[in-house]
């Protein structure tokens, strides 16, 4: 008897609880509902700059940041951004949920394969592409016509290309989320402690290049009386080779227009071939790591970061990141960026992938999609223009937070960093620093710091400073020193398809040819092969798509 | 029978949760096998998607690196297969022969150790030690005089390091269950040998290997289901272009495919095939070890 009431004790037990388990899934499935709330308050008010009474409210997903903290009460939903997009326009915003930038495209494409999506997001140019298939996205072209001159400004700064891409048969279906291709192309970045005591100046040609590479790798330019340093860093996805190819007039995995005025893939030309010819010489001289086959970018900032290379191609970015780390470890240590060189006489040109980061898009049917464009306006004035200190700490930097990460829309000027070096320079000269924004005022301080003897402020002045990177960029700008993309849409059919199998020869082929496990005649053989795999198919994919852009 | 299982019916209950768990997160997602005969559109879902039949299939046989997947695939874990259950077992047999508990234990804890690690972290590892010009062993092969061997640049032995450090990781886990395989042996067995006057190696071969056959038999038929996977993780994690010939394996091409190219048709077709010579695999194993063993699990 008291057995039995045992078991029935645990029997319900057991019932309860995986009945609660239920309930618990039940709800969770229950409460993010965003057609609900998006539906509920309609705004009569609908013109762009003025407020919405009673307030709207848009759902979303929110990317959150590593280096946010919230003021204490402060949520993702209820921060300095989200009070002043609800005092100013009338807009709340709720947030579905928030994951960090490693989960995020997981996330949402287990979000697009429910149906299920908010009123906008962040897409990735592929999602983008599936959402306008699927006809989930609501034609953005009325709005954006309306929209403040500030914003098509910021849009456009790059060139009409994000917006182009933004657009399928003839309806604009997003906002860019445009970023800074341009600006962040490649340059060399030179060990220049180095390069005094192997006794060479600056490159100004591809053979100087050569040159310094060679010197780096035999005259033991690191002083410890082994031969154990190389010339060029080179990583296993050639991420770190983007530079040196175009200084061969050789673009890798863009596509460009050919003399018949079709698009052609890239890295299948006869200049990369020379590329990859001149690398294999260096490898064999064994100025490039041997083990760079194995090593990924970060196994690369490894050697650079100890000491063991000298010249590596890489964006204006790097002074902070990983050089500052050299510096850091190294008293003696001393870098400065470049522009790349030319093997001939036409000066060389930097590759760049279209400008966009991924794509804001909203979804069909949401009511007030004028109110992105006003938030933008909003983010460009806080985050561009703004000069006042108090409004600078309140929305983009208190001194510990980055505030700014905050924000719910965003988008990139394409030359910000570059014309603000050149603000914060003239500040330097004159002492006046009555045209500089809060942001400015950040660097303007930073890059003093470091004047003053403050080495962990080095990589501030490597970029911003009076021989920073970003004056390499604004050389670049001014020369218009780029070739773009052409391909500037998401992903085609037959594309996705076969990329996995052509991908795989490309890196293949490369990797052995560097290595000189194959001659360089391999390379005829690949791109017969890259043809033949589905590379001549793709290609016309390609040209029919520029043909009727 | 039908009597027991009334009377026995809390106990039932308690299996409850599990089963839910399982039709919940294993037979449900099962149905996610209609991709493979789909174009799959996650917007569009497993409804709204087109149906294409066979084409998925037809499009992976038609990849010109198949064959080469597919054998180094096998060849692979082939060799994973077999080195799993050798060295095991003769670890398990020879740490039952020592005397010394605490000696015991501690090789037991350190040779269990590795397999917590995540291939994430041993890639990193791995790929410092195995260095040419840095790494450990090769300083260690430089004492006696052998040139530096790139052991995760070159295709000649790409797969031995690959075998091996596997091995080297998971071994401390099965030998764990052969050694409570062990104990469960009758020691009066022992007893009556010793009084035959058996020595030790014939103590084992005619006490312990038939005692401990079920449980092999029964960790055979159980990986023979994973021929097909070599070990996505950790290939992923140390291959590299150059080794493409002879480390890249079905997981890691349908990666690149799947998750990169985003192509989730053919990858889910190629799982499905995966998991259909699997089932025959096993079914087939099962089948022999019931067979020869006299063993079966159900």
């Amino acid at each position: 008897m008291k057995r039995k009431f045992t078991g029935i004790l645990i029997g319900a037990i057991i019932a309860t609880l995986s009945l609660a388990a239920c309930a618990n899934n039940s709800n969770d499935k229950a409460s993010p509902s965003p057609s609900q709330t998006s539906d509920a308050p309609a705004s009569p008010t609908g013109s762009t700059g003025g407020k919405y009474d009673p307030p709207i409210t848009l759902t979303t997903v929110n990317q959150s940041h590593p280096t946010v903290k919230y003021a204490d009460g402060d949520t993702v939903d209820n921060n300095p951004w989200t009070r002043e997009y609800e005092d100013r326009y009338g807009i709340k915003i709720k947030s579905l949920w928030s994951v960090d930038a490693t989960q995020w495209e997981q996330k949402t494409n287990l979000m697009i394969a429910t149906g299920d999506i908010p009123d906008f997001f962040q897409a990735t140019p592929v999602q983008f592409k599936q959402l306008a298939e699927a006809d989930l996205l609501h034609d953005l072209s009325a709005a954006y016509d309306s929209a403040p001159e500030r914003v098509k400004s910021l849009l456009n700064e790059g060139g009409s290309a994000a917006l182009d891409s933004a657009k399928i048969g003839g309806k604009l279906l997003a906002i860019p989320f445009t970023g800074t291709p341009k600006e962040g192309a490649q340059m060399i970045w030179i060990r220049t402690d180095w390069l005094k005591k192997v006794n060479l100046s600056e490159p100004k040609t591809m053979d100087d290049l050569l040159k310094i590479s060679e010197a780096f790798t035999t005259q033991d330019p690191d002083g410890n009386n082994k031969n154990d340093t190389f010339g060029l860093a080179v990583d296993n996805a050639f991420s770190t080779l983007t530079g040196f190819f175009n200084g061969f007039h050789a673009y890798n995995n863009i596509w460009i227009k050919g003399q018949d005025g079709k698009l052609a893939y890239s890295s299948i030309q006869p200049e990369m071939k020379t590329a990859l010819g001149i690398l294999q010489e260096m490898f064999k001289n064994k100025q490039i790591d041997p083990e760079f086959g194995s090593k990924d970018f970060s196994k690369v900032i490894e050697s650079i970061v100890s000491g063991k290379i000298g010249m590596f191609f890489n964006s204006p970015f790097s002074g902070l990141y990983p050089l500052q780390q050299n510096i850091d470890q190294d008293p003696n240590a001393e870098w400065k960026a470049f522009p790349i060189v030319s093997n001939d006489a036409e000066p060389a040109k930097n590759q760049a992938a279209l400008g966009t980061i991924g794509y804001w898009v909203v979804k069909k049917g949401t009511k007030n999609p004028e109110a992105l464009f006003s938030m933008l306006d909003m983010w460009t004035e806080i985050f561009y223009e703004n000069k006042d200190p108090e409004i600078n700490s309140k929305f983009v930097n208190d001194g510990n937070t980055e505030i700014w990460q905050m924000n719910k829309i965003a988008a990139y000027r394409a030359f910000k960093n570059t014309d603000q070096r050149i603000k914060v320079i003239k500040a330097l000269d004159s002492g006046d620093t009555s045209d500089l924004t809060g942001d400015d005022m950040g660097v303007y301080d930073k890059i003093q710091k470091f004047e003053a003897g403050d080495r962990s402020l080095w990589g501030w002045n490597a970029i911003f400073g009076k021989d920073g990177s970003m004056g390499v960029t604004d050389q670049y700008r001014q020369l218009n020193a780029y070739l773009s993309d052409e391909f500037i849409t998401s992903p085609l059919t037959l594309m996705s398809e076969r990329s996995a199998d052509m991908n795989k020869i490309q890196l293949e082929t490369f990797t052995k040819i560097i290595f000189n496990a194959a001659p360089i005649d391999e390379f005829d053989k690949f791109v017969t092969e890259w043809k033949k795999r589905g590379g001549d198919a793709v290609t016309e994919e390609v040209n029919e798509w520029y043909a009727n852009r | 029978m039908k009597r027991s299982t009334l009377s026995n019916w809390p106990l039932h209950l308690l299996l409850l949760p599990a089963v839910i768990l399982l039709l919940v997160y294993c037979y449900g997602p099962m149905f996610g096998i209609v991709i493979a005969f789909q174009k799959f559109i996650p917007a569009k879902g497993f409804l709204g998607s087109d149906w294409i039949g066979f084409d998925n299939f037809r499009y992976i046989l038609s990849l010109s690196d198949m064959r080469e997947i597919m054998w180094n695939t096998v060849y692979i874990s082939v060799m994973k297969i077999i080195a799993g259950v050798v060295v095991p077992l003769t670890v398990s047999l020879l740490l039952n022969e020592i005397r010394h508990r605490l000696f015991k234990r501690g090789v037991q804890t350190l040779i269990y150790l590795p397999h917590f690690l995540s291939w994430v972290i041993l890639g990193g590892i791995l790929v410092d030690i195995l260095s040419p010009s840095t790494g450990i062993v090769n300083a260690f092969l430089g004492l006696f005089g052998i040139n530096p061997v790139y052991f995760l640049g070159e295709n000649s032995w790409f797969p031995y390091v690959l075998v091996i450090s596997d091995i080297w990781k998971e071994f401390g886990f099965s030998t764990i269950i052969y050694l409570a395989a062990l104990t469960g042996i009758n020691p009066s067995l022992y007893e009556a040998a010793v009084m035959d006057g058996a020595s030790r190696i014939k103590q084992i071969w005619h006490i312990t290997l038939p005692g401990i056959r079920t449980i092999v038999v029964l960790l055979m038929t159980l990986s023979l289901g994973n021929v097909l996977n070599a070990g996505f993780e950790q290939v992923f994690n140390l291959y590299s272009p150059q080794v493409y010939d002879s480390g890249d394996i079905i997981d890691t091409y349908v990666y690149r495919m799947g998750l990169i190219s985003a192509q989730y048709g053919p990858a889910t077709a190629i799982g499905l095939f995966k998991s259909v010579i699997s089932l025959v695999l096993i079914s087939t194993t099962y089948y022999l070890a019931y067979k020869f063993a006299k063993y079966r699990i159900f």
